[in-house]
Parts: structure tokens; C-alpha cells; sequence
């Protein structure tokens, strides 16, 4: 056998394993319940979001005079309407899209940069007092406070809320990935690496940031999940998402000055608020069961 | 008991030392931070305080007064200075001192933390050995439920649902408002039940959570199987062997619960309209009176790295093996 077909056969035997560890991971997956209905939840969710300037291509912000507080399925307004006669209906599906957006900028941003600080912290002990001890003083202020305090400083509005949210969130993520790099750091193959003289660079991003993926990804699933309601408690309180723009968290905000007058201002937000956070919290903790050796 | 003798003890010292040692970091970071946050704002913070209709001179004059043409580190000091001698400056909107504002919020943002602490682990505990006790089975899968639904439920929309049920429909209980306790104990506590529940409930499914996982550690435990081997009944083997060791975490989260339901409170109170910290916060942030804001991360803050070094040290006293392997190591 030349080098050359040594070479490929063991790419081909490579590519097998890698799938078959795929399948299996896969197997399990559909095989666990809550992961199943977690991700049904939440995919049903984020569809509805998407579909909603087909739906509904007039928007959230068409008002009618006449129809104030009409009941549900009164005057054709099928979870009833507000106290400008705007939809229900149409302002949750694009309400969903704001508060799913959110959601998901925030995790995705704190999981990158949580992955950036703790890899760093972990493979470079002089950065790791100093990294560490900055993400306790950040947890060391209440979460939603922070939230308000710098909503309150940097104004309202979308971006601003993500940034604050990701500051807020980052911590915890840090410091999962520190401690699951911290085991993956002390593994023979990255001494192995260490010894031929692989870069630092390539060590952190190639050997370790895909073995400590899973439990990062399990924790911005409940990043996710805890950035939908600080959002929606940071709108209500009226500091968030600024009118008339419709977010879970505003529609509240509307109910609660109608809240003895029309009850589904209130209940119908709140179902979609609670709903999407439990689909995003039974996903973590299948995903968590699933990529976790030790359960079976 | 006799007077705890570990305070004494030298590994005990060494932990306590370093313990606090750690501390010292941690609380220049959190300062450094919540100065920064009014600081590195884009604007005057002289021109925000004093709102859209100031004059140019009022605002010129305040800057002076507040020390804002200094720069940014000696602002910071002398701030930190004030702070280290309880001077947390005053509010230029209420024209009140700090200290003054903030005691007069204070109380009854720890009246609802406390009782939904209490409504929390009251209802927690007992679900937690439930479920431990019938592991895998139904009551253990309904009390999951239970417990995710406490998780995924946020705590002012909780309070909303309980506001349009028991304030609107049934009537049973008013929908808003506070009475302070020397008004009587039973309106002090009928103002308060709703918004205890709905900030209590959100805890406790954290708590049945540890509750559950840290009796399941224990019944794995040799000893407990040593005590089954002997013949010790159910019941007794239950309550008096793994209760008493579990207890440990179970405190700890209780201890912890307490600080994220005084942050938790923030949102609720302005749901029930009830004067605390909370409501504070958000009234100041419309009025943009960043001071109070300041001092009031700061308060809740401080109290938060307090009471954790607390929970620590009191941990080191019930649990020795926690005291020697932290200095140990």
C-alpha cells in the first residue's frame, strides 16, 4: 500500500466513526423525551415567529378605533385586541420574533465570548485570577439589577438590551467552560500536542473548544430561556423594548393597566412567555442527559 | 452547644483568612463597575440629573458641585471614600440623604423576601423528600413538573395570573398596595401573600430541585445502607439518618434563595405596587436619578458578597471536611 491509500483509509475510517458517534448521539437524542419536546416546543415557536409577516403582512401597529378591548374571536380579532384596537394575535407572533431575536443574540453571543474568556482563562494561569475574579463581581451583582442599571444608562432599545443581557449572562458561561477545559486541558493527546510543538492557538480552538462544546451549549440553551423573561420584565417595567414595537414584555406592560378589564392582555403573552421558556428549559435538560456520558 | 471551638481552630483561621482575602478583589471590581455604569454613560451626567428643562448655568453649577469636572479616578475615589464611611451621597431629584431614602425602602422589600423565603421552603422541602422518597415514580415525575414549571414561570407573571384570579375574579384578596406592619399583622400579611407566592414560587422550584438531588446523595451513601442492614424502620431511617445530612445543601440554597429573591423583588413589587427597593429602582430610572440607582446596586450588591462569605464560613462550621479541604488546598 502506498502512503498515499494508508492516508485515505484512514480518513474513510475516521469519517465512519465520526458518524456512527453522530448516529448514536442522534439515537439517543430522539430517543429522550424531554429533549424531543423540548425542541418540538421551541421549533413550533420560533416557526410562528417566522411566519409572521406572512400571515399577517399589515404588521402589529394597525390600530382600530372602534374596536378597543374586544373579546376574543369579537369582531374578528381572534385572542381578542388592545386598548388601541391592535390584534392580540398578530402583535404575539410579532412580539415572538422580538423576544426570540433577543433570546438568541444573547445566547450566542454569551456562549462565544464565555467559550473566548474561559478557554483563555484556562489555558493561560496568569489570565485566569484576573478573568475569574472580574466574572464574580459581575455575579456578585443581582442579574436583573444590573439588567436595569445599564438599560437605564445606555437607553431602551434592542441592541442596547442584548448587550446588557450578555454582559449579565456571560459569567455563567465563563465559568462553565473554564471548568470543563480545565479537564480537557490535563488530557495525554493536548500534552502530546504541547510536545510537537503545536501552537496555543491551535490547541485552545481546534483540540480544546470542541470537547467542552456540549456543556456550553446546555447552558445557552438556559441563557436563552432566562433572556426571554429578563426581557419581558424588563418591558414591563417599561425600561425595555421601547413602544409601540410589540414584545411579550410590552403586551404585558399594555394588560396591566387593563388587567381588570381584559384578562386576555395578560394570560395569552404570559402563555407564549412561559411556554417558550419551558420548551427552552426541558431542551437544556435533555440535551444535558443526552451528551452526558454518565446518564444512560 | 458548647461555644464553637473551630473559630479557634488553625486550618479554620487559614480559611477564614482566605476567604476573606478573596473578598477584597471581588469588591473593588463590583465598585469599580457600578461607578462606572453613571460614569461612562454618553452625556453630561450633570445636564441628566437635572433633567430637559434645566439652564445652562443650573447645570454648569451642579457639575461643580458634584465634582464632575474631575477626572475620572479621583471622581472614583472620592466616591469609594464616601461609600467606605457609609456616605453614599444624596439624591438631587428626592433632595434627601442616600441612607435615609434607601431604610425607608428597605423595609418592605425584606418584609416580602422573607415571607416568600418562608412560603418557598415551606412548600419546597417537603416536595423535594417526596419525590426523593418515591424516586421514578409517579409523585417524583408530578413534582418535576412541578418544579420545572416554577423555573420556567416568571416571577411578575405569576404575579399578574394571581392578580386577575384571586384580586378580580374571586376577590378574595386585594390587588395592589402595602401596609406597613405596625398597621396590624394580619393586613401587613394579606397585602403581602400574593406577591410572596408569586416571587416564592419561582424559588422553589430551584429548591425542590437540590432538595431532591441532595436526599438521593445521601440514600446512596454507605452509611444509610449500614443503617438498613441493621434494621433501622423506614420512617426513622427517612428522618433521622439522611434528612439531618442532606439539611446541609438544602440550608445552603435557602441562604442563597434569599438574595435573588431580594433581587427577584425588583419586578414584583412594581406589579403589586408595594414601596420597596424595587419600586424605588424603577420610579428612579424614569426619573433618571442615577444616584439612587447607584447606591441601590451598591447596597443589594454588598449584601449579596456578605451574606455568601456568611453561608461559606457557616458551612466550614457544620461541615468540617469542607473547612479542611478549602484551607488544604
Amino acid at each position: 500500500m502506498t502512503q498515499e491509500e494508508i492516508r485515505q483509509e484512514r480518513e474513510a475510517i475516521k469519517r465512519r466513526l465520526q458518524k456512527e458517534q453522530r448516529q448514536l448521539v442522534v439515537k439517543k437524542f430522539l430517543h429522550n423525551k424531554l429533549a424531543m419536546i423540548g425542541s418540538v416546543i421551541t421549533l413550533s415557536m420560533v416557526i410562528l415567529a417566522l411566519s409572521a409577516p406572512l400571515l399577517f403582512p399589515e404588521g402589529p401597529l394597525v390600530t382600530s378605533v372602534f374596536d378597543r378591548l374586544s373579546r376574543p374571536g369579537e369582531n374578528g380579532f381572534l385572542l381578542g385586541s388592545d386598548n388601541l384596537g391592535r390584534s392580540i394575535l398578530v402583535r404575539l407572533l410579532y412580539g415572538a420574533r422580538i423576544s426570540l431575536g433577543i433570546g438568541a443574540g444573547v445566547g450566542l453571543l454569551s456562549m462565544i465570548l464565555g467559550m473566548v474568556l474561559g478557554l483563555y482563562a484556562c489555558y493561560y494561569p496568569r489570565l485566569d485570577n484576573a478573568i475569574m475574579r472580574v466574572c464574580d463581581a459581575l455575579s456578585a451583582i443581582p442579574s436583573t439589577l444590573l439588567a436595569i442599571a445599564m438599560v437605564a444608562m445606555l437607553g431602551g432599545g434592542i441592541g442596547n438590551l442584548i448587550l446588557s443581557l450578555t454582559v449579565v449572562s456571560v459569567p455563567r458561561v465563563a465559568r462553565v467552560a473554564r471548568s470543563s477545559a480545565m479537564v480537557v486541558k490535563e488530557q495525554t493527546y493536548i500534552e502530546a500536542m504541547q510536545s510537537l510543538g503545536a501552537s496555543d492557538m491551535r490547541i485552545i480552538w481546534l483540540h480544546i473548544a470542541p470537547n467542552i462544546l456540549s456543556p456550553v451549549v446546555v447552558q445557552a440553551s438556559y441563557i436563552f430561556a432566562n433572556a426571554i423573561i429578563t426581557e419581558a420584565a424588563l418591558s414591563f417595567l417599561g425600561v425595555g423594548v421601547p413602544q409601540p414595537e410589540p414584545s411579550w414584555g410590552n403586551i404585558l406592560y399594555d394588560g396591566k393597566a387593563v388587567i381588570h378589564k381584559a384578562w386576555w392582555m395578560i394570560v395569552y403573552p404570559g402563555a407564549a412567555t412561559a411556554l417558550t421558556v419551558l420548551g427552552l428549559n426541558i431542551f437544556g435538560d435533555g440535551l444535558r442527559d443526552v451528551l452526558d456520558p454518565h446518564t444512560n | 452547644m458548647a461555644a464553637a471551638p473551630w473559630i479557634y481552630h488553625s486550618a479554620m483561621k487559614k480559611y477564614l483568612i482566605k476567604r476573606i482575602m478573596t473578598l477584597i478583589p471581588v469588591l473593588i471590581i463590583v465598585s469599580l463597575v457600578i461607578f462606572l455604569l453613571v460614569h461612562l454613560t454618553p452625556g453630561d451626567p450633570a445636564a441628566m440629573l437635572l433633567g430637559d428643562q434645566a439652564k445652562d448655568a443650573e447645570i454648569a453649577a451642579l457639575r461643580e458641585k458634584m465634582g464632575f469636572n474631575d477626572p475620572l479616578p479621583v471622581q472614583y475615589f472620592r466616591w469609594l471614600g464616601g461609600v467606605l464611611r457609609g456616605d453614599l451621597g444624596e439624591s438631587v431629584f428626592i433632595n434627601d440623604s442616600m441612607g435615609h431614602i434607601l431604610l425607608e425602602h428597605l423595609g418592605p422589600s425584606l418584609a416580602l423576601t422573607c415571607y416568600a423565603l418562608v412560603l418557598a421552603a415551606l412548600f419546597a422541602v417537603p416536595l423535594g423528600i417526596l419525590a426523593a422518597r418515591n424516586r421514578g415514580r409517579m409523585p417524583d415525575h408530578l413534582v418535576s413538573v412541578t418544579s420545572m414549571f416554577g423555573i420556567s414561570m416568571p416571577s411578575f407573571l405569576l404575579g399578574l395570573l394571581l392578580i386577575l384570579l384571586f384580586a378580580v375574579k374571586l376577590r378574595w384578596l386585594p390587588a395592589s398596595g402595602y401596609t406597613p406592619i405596625s398597621q396590624g399583622w394580619l393586613k401587613h400579611l394579606k397585602y403581602l401573600t400574593l406577591p410572596a407566592i408569586a416571587l416564592g414560587f419561582i424559588e422553589s422550584g430551584l429548591m425542590i430541585r437540590m432538595t431532591r438531588a441532595s436526599m438521593l446523595e445521601v440514600l446512596d451513601s454507605d452509611y444509610i445502607r449500614a443503617a438498613r442492614a441493621k434494621g433501622v424502620s423506614l420512617r426513622s431511617l427517612f428522618m433521622k439518618h439522611a434528612l439531618r445530612n442532606a439539611l446541609i445543601p438544602i440550608v445552603t440554597v435557602i441562604a442563597q434563595s434569599f438574595m435573588v429573591l431580594l433581587a427577584g423583588a425588583t419586578v414584583v413589587e412594581t406589579v403589586f405596587n408595594i414601596p420597596g427597593l424595587g419600586q424605588l429602582t424603577v420610579n428612579s430610572v424614569l426619573r433618571r436619578d442615577y444616584e439612587v440607582i447607584q447606591a441601590i446596586v451598591l447596597l443589594v450588591s454588598l449584601t449579596n458578597v456578605l451574606i455568601s462569605l456568611i453561608i461559606d464560613l457557616l458551612y466550614g462550621a457544620i461541615d468540617p471536611r469542607a473547612r479542611v479541604d478549602a484551607a488544604g488546598k
